[in-house]
């Protein structure tokens, strides 16, 4: 072999190594597994695209050129994860493109011909950009070109799919990476080196954020509307994929004008880029080379900077104590001045970016339901990933040493405790990451929602960030890079993908909490608690965790070599930290009595408030909500009824389970037109005093009746009871057959109902430990915090009614009444055993607006209930749910005047059973 | 005054220094001499409180230095072997640091660190990043980072090595200055002459023991020869120098 094809093949692993070598990958300098390592998590992902794609197209239906349209979408996509992948790569191995002073200077003194170093170079370069393009594709590759290809295409029609897909990804991945590598040229042929190297590091921070912010807010324009609506031609124009996609059609035979000029802009884009790229780059090797050798690497700073001055003064006035000040400016410079550090820290950060700007999407492109300008989640969870990641980034950042040999002027300054060190560790990453972030966040929210939803979202804001910045230095013991470090200690693994995953779910699913408990002041004042509570928590734990005595600043990942002169361990494992921390936990020896009892302090001031905001929301509900009726005593308590209109039969309204009775108020006023119309409250329920435990339906009877005759309405009574209120009214037929003239059964509970669907009921022996957990619940103001909104307004009620209805149905008596009346089975025996419809006018109304089982079986049950009277009659109401008073009160109304009718008439029709089903909405 | 009481270090059962007893007395320059690999900047080392003795104890004021490390880490400064500095930071913010490190007040710190800066002639580079600095400038960095706490004990480590000679004769007279002041000063070096000139206790350490510990007029009277390189030679000095470089005149030419 020649000695110039060994000084490539040298020169060409050592480059290749240098271009990949990323802290995600370990291979222990074997250039092979280095290769494969990268290629294989490539691979992975273009799997997971393929896997997640190919059903879609299987089994579509679609002839072959609508296939082919539909698929534009995840073309566009695929090619833009190539260019992004491709880019990235390109961003990290940015330091390694260019010749640089290490280079020049080993090289340079040796017997090496520039050509070599040049051919090595861009050998290297090219084997990293082929095997990161072909991996990312090579699943997708060939499920898209064959899934695509019409059904009876022939082997040519196959491969023309293939190679047209092939080529299109090597252009767009080519394009991204003359164009990174064109202006890191441009920037090097016109800046002198030592400026070169200060605004490269910032071009590579720029194009690692520019590729992943058009990655993911790339519009979704990839439709025949999309491509050729004028008003998108100028954002078409500026995005590489959808240029990509215009090639891609192309090749494979056009099917939409609109991707000629695109096709056009690709190919002429590409030749541009690569072009630039390849003269700036081979100058680059001429002039460059030999300005790096003569000009200085470092320039010394301009001190004369307001910014620099400021950050001093800054740092002085807030951070009185030296050592804090040191701990500080260390890291702050540090995260400054080492590429490597700020290159991690934005990876991180672009990653909590990316995310937040995925969430963003809906807003930017008006599919949201909440416009940015108002309380909306994406914009919660953005400020909530963004801190996290800033945090986390930081703390990953911090393990990774700066210059190991010169930590030892930390060890030997020493004259701190360990915990005064830790402190300001503490301090240092809250003032670079969480306080930044505030106050972005507060400026963000402020400006742009109206205050209350910015000042609650910014208070729970702070014991997030301190509650991820504890978390995060929990257990960590060491200075800002001034700790060893063991080879690949950042390894991607699978535990920080799961990780990942479940941070995102949290944030999800903790903003949603979040979005609901900023209904209502009283849900956010608990999450505020609750959050500061667990901030808390965090800071003391960590607090106590530093103060430990035995606490030391750790400065080795390991512990010194000589503690294990037989290396006995197993390969790979040392001694593990757990064991040190099993060791010095300080909580350990703890007795249990100990550990609990801030709980239980926490635990008591928690029932405390909850009592207290009980009690202060019966206070406002009194004021806001006076009786409507009046309060009739049926023997050492009373019930409330309300009554308008003249005529007889005087018709009853009996409520379903926990309705107070003013839900009624409706059906009520119309009937109160034609005769004699009331509704009451059961016990418990409105402003009735509480009833009997168990409170059934026999109960429910005696209780109406004596209602009835202490309010002197004068029987017969036409009874209308909804839901389980038909039950009730029922039970009240069988007791009272001639206090009653007719019944109206609104959606009624079918007594055969738990024949039918046995878990209908719950068992008897729920009953009592249902009713204690309502009213404790109740008492602690539970019940309160979770009541929902009253919702929209249904027709016929007034706003007031509405709102006291919803207060009413949530209020804890309310809900202790709920629980005494259930189960359901007695109160169905007691109808069962009641009987008496024979000749009793009877309607009853069916819902059926929701046609599940359940509706169908009703429907069943409810004819076989209207059968049992020689009068009676089915109305089913197809548009209509269970609550018909709400839904449909005009159906009740027109059931209670035939009802009425009917008895005013006195004439006894033939009997027939009738059905009709309701037609109006 | 500083005393070692039999002082061993093991590394993986190999002994690094064994069995060293001297004391440092204040007031004295001492300096500290052997071959490389003797266990020079190990036992400097070891008085920093950077390694543990495997063995021995070390005193100060006779209290052992493991008592209370942080008060009596805020009395030495020291200068390590190889000029291991932060980088990324500039002359003037690495002082900076350390001072802050030691807990030093602001003000006086600041026209502290100046004044250092201007007399080691650095002052022109105070906003340079140590990386561009040269191995003096770096060893003069070093200097001023050990005394700019007024330390009671001075640990110097080969601090001449990349001085100018200007400098180099600065640093000279400031170490018998500082004894002059009561200090402590231990100092290693390997130019003997600088030694001679400067130290009025020898103790010369070969292959991890101590083989001489005298004041320098006791050691030429006791060996009878006139200078500390000829003692030097005669104590720790194994191979013929005459024949190693013909041997390696050989191996060059081969």
């Amino acid at each position: 072999m020649s000695l110039e094809r060994l000084q490539f093949r040298i020169l060409y692993r050592h480059f290749l190594f240098r271009m990949v070598d990323l802290e995600a990958l370990t291979a222990h300098g074997d250039i092979q597994r280095l290769l494969g390592q990268l290629g294989a998590m490539l691979a992975a992902l273009s799997f997971t695209l393929a896997v997640a794609f190919t059903p879609r197209y299987i089994n579509s239906g679609l002839s072959a050129p609508r296939l082919r349209v539909a698929a534009w979408g995840d073309e566009e996509f695929l090619i833009a994860t190539t260019i992004a992948v491709v880019g990235l790569v390109a961003v990290i191995a940015w330091n390694a493109m260019l010749p640089d002073r290490r280079d020049s200077l080993v090289l340079g003194a040796l017997p090496v011909r520039m050509r070599t170093v040049f051919r090595a170079k861009v050998a290297a370069i090219g084997t990293a950009l082929g095997v990161s393009m072909v991996a990312v594709n090579i699943f997708t590759g060939l499920s898209f070109a064959f899934l695509l290809a019409p059904p009876h295409a022939g082997a040519l029609d196959a491969l023309r799919s293939l190679s047209a897909y092939w080529i299109s990804m090597f252009a767009a991945g080519i394009f991204i990476f003359s164009a990174l590598l064109a202006v890191q040229g441009i920037a090097a042929q016109l800046l002198s080196y030592r400026r070169f190297l200060r605004v490269s590091s910032f071009l590579q921070l720029a194009s690692f954020f520019v590729i992943l912010g058009v990655y993911f807010l790339t519009p979704p324009l990839a439709t025949v509307k999309g491509l050729t609506d004028p008003a998108n031609q100028s954002t078409l124009a500026w995005l590489p994929s959808f240029w990509f996609l215009g090639l891609l059609q192309q090749l494979n035979g056009p099917l939409h004008p609109a991707f000629g000029p695109l096709a056009e802009q690709a190919v002429m884009n590409l030749g541009v880029c690569s072009l630039v790229a390849f003269i700036t780059y081979a100058l680059a090797y001429v002039h460059h080379m030999r300005r790096i050798v003569e000009q200085p690497d470092i320039a010394p700073a301009d001190r004369s900077r307001a910014s620099l001055r400021i950050g001093s003064l800054l740092a002085r006035k807030l951070f009185p104590k030296p050592l804090d000040r040191a701990v500080l400016l260390f890291t702050a410079r540090t995260i400054a001045r080492s590429r490597q550090h700020r290159f991690l820290l934005a990876a991180y950060g672009g990653a909590g970016l990316a995310i937040a700007l995925a969430y963003a999407k809906s807003l930017l492109y008006g599919t949201s339901r909440t416009p940015w300008y108002q309380l909306n989640r994406p914009l919660l969870v953005g400020s909530i990933v963004l801190l996290s990641f800033a945090v986390i980034a930081a703390r990953a950042v911090f393990a990774l040493p700066q210059a190991l040999p010169a930590n030892w002027v930390f060890r030997v300054t020493a004259v701190h405790s360990p915990a005064a060190y830790f402190a300001a560790v503490r301090k240092t990453l809250f003032t670079l990451t969480a306080v930044p972030i505030w106050i972005i966040s507060a400026i963000a929210y402020f400006s742009i929602w109206p205050g209350r939803p910015a000042l609650e979202h910014m208070l729970l804001l702070i014991p997030v960030g301190v509650l991820v910045v504890e978390i995060s230095l929990y257990q960590f013991r060491k200075l800002p890079f001034a700790c060893s470090y063991l080879p690949g200690g950042a390894n991607i693994n699978m535990r920080l993908g799961i990780y990942g995953i479940l941070f995102l779910l949290a944030a999800d699913v903790g903003t949603q909490f979040e979005f609901w408990s900023m209904q209502k002041p009283a849900r956010f004042l608990v999450l505020l608690t609750v959050l500061l509570a667990a901030a808390l928590w965090a800071r003391r734990r960590t607090i106590d965790y530093a103060a430990m005595p035995e606490n030391q600043i750790q400065f080795e990942e390991q512990p010194p070599g000589e503690l294990f002169p037989l290396d006995l361990r197993p390969d790979g494992a040392w001694f593990s930290e757990q064991t040190y921390l099993d060791a010095t936990d300080p909580h350990s020896g703890r007795p249990l009595r100990a550990r609990l009892k801030p709980l239980a302090v926490g635990a008591l001031v928690l029932m405390a408030c909850g009592v207290a905001y009980e009690q202060a929301g019966r206070w406002r509900d009194r004021r806001l909500y006076p009786q409507i009726g009046h309060s009739v005593d049926i023997g050492g308590r009373s019930l409330n009824i309300y009554c308008s209109g003249q005529g007889t039969p005087a018709v009853i309204l009996e409520s379903g389970v926990g309705m107070p009775g003013l839900s009624w108020s409706p059906v009520q006023r119309e009937i109160a037109a034609f005769t004699e119309a009331c509704w009451y409250d059961r016990a418990g329920y409105g402003w009735s005093d509480p009833g009997p435990f168990p409170n059934h339906s026999d109960s429910v009877a005696r209780d109406l009746q004596a209602l009835l005759h202490a309010s002197g309405l004068p029987p017969p009574y036409v009874l209308a009871g909804h839901s389980l209120g038909g039950l009730d009214v029922r039970v009240f037929n069988g007791m009272y057959p001639n206090e009653v003239a007719g019944l109206v059964l609104v959606d009624p509970t079918p007594e055969d109902l738990p024949d039918r669907i046995p878990q209908y009921a719950p068992p008897d022996w729920l009953q009592r430990p249902m009713f204690l957990a309502a009213g404790l619940a109740g008492e602690l103001g539970v019940i309160r915090l979770w009541a929902p909104d009253p919702g929209p307004l249904p027709k016929g009620f007034t706003p007031a009614e509405w709102s006291a209805i919803s207060s009413l149905r949530w209020q804890v008596k309310s809900q202790m009444a709920n629980a005494k009346e259930g189960p359901l089975r007695t109160d169905m025996q007691q109808v069962k055993a009641a009987g008496g419809l024979e000749d009793l006018p009877l309607v009853v109304l069916s819902a059926q607006g929701n046609p599940d089982q359940l509706a169908r079986i009703k429907l069943e049950l409810h004819t076989e209930i209207a059968q049992l009277s020689a009068h009676g009659k089915l109305t089913v109401l197809p548009k209509s749910g269970h609550l018909i008073p709400f839904e449909a009160p005009e159906a009740v109304v027109g059931a209670v005047r035939e009802v009425v009718t009917e008895i005013r008439a006195g004439a006894q029709p033939a009997a027939h059973f009738k059905i009709a089903v309701e037609s109006r909405p | 005054m500083l005393e070692l009481r039999h002082i061993t270090k093991l590394y993986s059962s190999i002994p690094a220094v064994e069995d060293i007893s001297f004391i440092v007395r204040a007031g004295e320059v001492t300096g500290y001499l052997g071959p490389n690999g003797s266990g020079k900047s190990t036992t400097i080392k070891m008085l920093t409180g950077l390694i543990e003795p495997s063995g021995g104890e070390i005193l100060y004021r006779g209290e052992s230095i493991a008592r209370n490390r942080v008060a009596y880490k805020q009395r030495f400064g020291y200068v390590p072997e190889e000029p291991q500095l932060y980088p990324h930071l500039t002359g003037s913010e690495y002082l900076e640091m350390v001072g802050q490190l030691r807990g030093l007040p602001e003000r006086p710190l600041r026209d502290k660190i100046d004044g250092f800066l201007k007399l080691l002639s650095l002052y022109e580079d105070r906003y340079v990043p140590i990386s561009s600095y040269s191995k003096g400038m770096r060893q003069k960095i070093l200097l001023a980072a050990a005394l700019l706490h007024n330390p009671e004990i001075l640990l110097l480590d080969e601090p001449f090595s990349g001085l100018d000679v200007n400098s180099a004769l600065v640093l000279r007279q400031l170490i018998r200055d500082l004894a002059a002041h009561g200090k402590v000063v231990l100092f290693s070096s390997h130019e003997l002459e600088t030694v001679e000139r400067v130290s009025s206790r020898i103790v010369i350490l070969h292959k991890g023991r101590v083989v001489a510990n005298d004041s320098i007029e006791q050691l030429r009277a006791l060996m009878s020869l006139p200078r500390l390189e000829d003692i030097f030679s005669e104590l720790a000095v194994e191979q013929d120098t005459q024949d190693v470089t013909r041997q390696m005149m050989q191996l060059i030419e081969a």
